[in-house]
């Protein structure tokens, strides 16, 4: 008896010093790990406004400058969860808005730009997601992000939606667009969750007020 | 294994050829697959592993004596765990990047054969330098064979070597290198081409 409350008294206190060892080190540095997260998604936004490329190789300390000078967020009081950023300069209807939802595993979510003026989607990036890798985690090729650039927003077809995926390869009309083979669920996933975006989005901005 | 305790730089030595974890003992297979399509990311992965080694087989070697042997395989993993999460959060906040594309495989060092195998292997039985050699041993041996994998996926896969564009931009790019059959393909061949070696070496 006396050996087993040893082993488990051994085992508390090792188990103690390795977690407090962990949390130690997550503590020290955890401000720079959240910096770098802000400074990543800043990088996605831009990216999608036009305003930076991969290849421009920045560094990380300008971003945060450049985000705040050429973005502004969009705070809606029926929508407080929305985040939506437009240029902080001009009227154009020039949206960059966040999205996310249930993935054929686990959650996807992303940015997304939509240029109302001309009725089209202008870009999409993942930010987040879970998907197979070589099959759904295919949607975070640029390959596949392209597929949704100018793809048309307004016209709602026979079916309810605004762009339909379609099978790899078949997509013939303006609003549908090819999926990934070997990953329906993921396609049909990013389908309701892009149609849902957007639906909600042109909704919240009825009577043009944004 | 050889027969008796091996001591000090020697633990280090037989690693690197002998008893070379990945190709003698075919451990830590499913990173050497993963993340070889790149010179950089394998770089990082390796040294990774080096350090979680050297530093488990240390904890390991020095706790030996007070570990009750009931709870041992619970208190190594305890001690990888801890570590792999450290570099975790080392390489989030100062190569975000890399944490990135590396992904899931940094936490999977945890899993990683190798170190669980020099710790009960090696570390419960030895002293602590000679464990450190032993874990640094296993950690160099496992680079030996990932980072030539990865020299020679990257070039044909993507034409370019750390990065930098190696192969002429006209240069068709197979991508059957960069994604994971292809880790199966250069890992077999190359376990092949070395077991060949030395077996020719044995007959001398």
């Amino acid at each position: 008896m006396n050996e087993k409350i040893k082993t488990v008294i051994f085992t508390v206190a090792v188990t103690a010093v390795f977690v407090f060892m962990v949390s130690g080190v997550n503590a020290l540095l955890n401000d720079k790990i959240v910096a770098n997260r802000t400074v990543a998604r800043q990088k996605v936004i831009l990216k999608l406004f036009g305003l930076y490329q991969a290849d421009n190789k920045w560094p990380d300390s300008v971003i945060p400058q450049l985000f705040a000078s050429a973005t502004a967020k969009i705070s809606l009081p029926e929508a407080p969860a929305l985040e939506c950023y437009r240029h902080s300069v001009g009227a154009d209807k020039f949206f960059v808005l966040a999205f996310s939802g249930q993935g054929f595993w686990d959650n996807i979510s992303g940015f997304i730009a939509l240029d109302l003026d001309q009725g089209k989607i202008s870009g999409l990036e993942f930010t987040q997601h879970g998907e197979t890798p070589g099959l759904g985690g295919r949607i975070s090729e640029p390959e596949f992000k392209a597929r949704f650039k100018d793809k048309p927003i307004n016209s709602i077809r026979s079916d309810g939606l605004r762009l339909k995926i379609v099978a790899e390869g078949s997509a013939t009309k303006p609003d549908e667009v090819d999926g990934i083979t070997g990953a329906t669920g993921t396609s049909n996933a990013v389908e309701k969750i892009i149609n849902n975006t957007i639906t909600s989005f042109i909704r919240l901005n009825e009577g043009g007020k944004l | 294994m050889a027969a008796g305790p091996v001591k000090g730089i020697a633990a280090l030595k037989r690693m690197l050829w002998e008893e070379n974890p990945v190709i003698g003992q075919i451990l830590g297979i499913c990173s050497a697959l993963a993340v070889t399509n790149l010179v950089k990311n394998t770089l990082v992965m390796c040294l990774g592993l080096i350090f979680t080694l050297m530093m488990s087989c240390l904890t390991v070697s020095l706790l030996r004596n007070v570990i009750p042997r009931q709870v041992r395989m619970i208190i190594q993993v305890l001690v990888i765990a801890a570590y792999v999460i450290v570099i975790k959060i080392i390489l989030d906040a100062y190569l975000p990047e890399i944490s990135n594309e590396l992904g899931p495989y940094v936490g999977l060092i945890i899993t990683n054969c190798i170190v669980m195998g020099r710790t009960e292997g090696y570390a419960m039985n030895n002293k602590p330098i000679d464990s450190i050699y032993d874990g640094i041993g296993a950690g160099i041996g496992y680079s030996l064979v990932l980072l030539p994998i990865a020299m020679i996926r990257e070039p044909l896969g993507l034409g370019t070597f750390f990065g930098m564009q190696l192969l002429p931009p006209d240069w068709t790019k197979w991508n059957m290198m960069v994604i994971a059959p292809s880790g199966f393909f250069a890992l077999a061949t190359y376990i092949w081409i070395v077991r060949a070696f030395k077996a020719g070496e044995g007959k001398r």
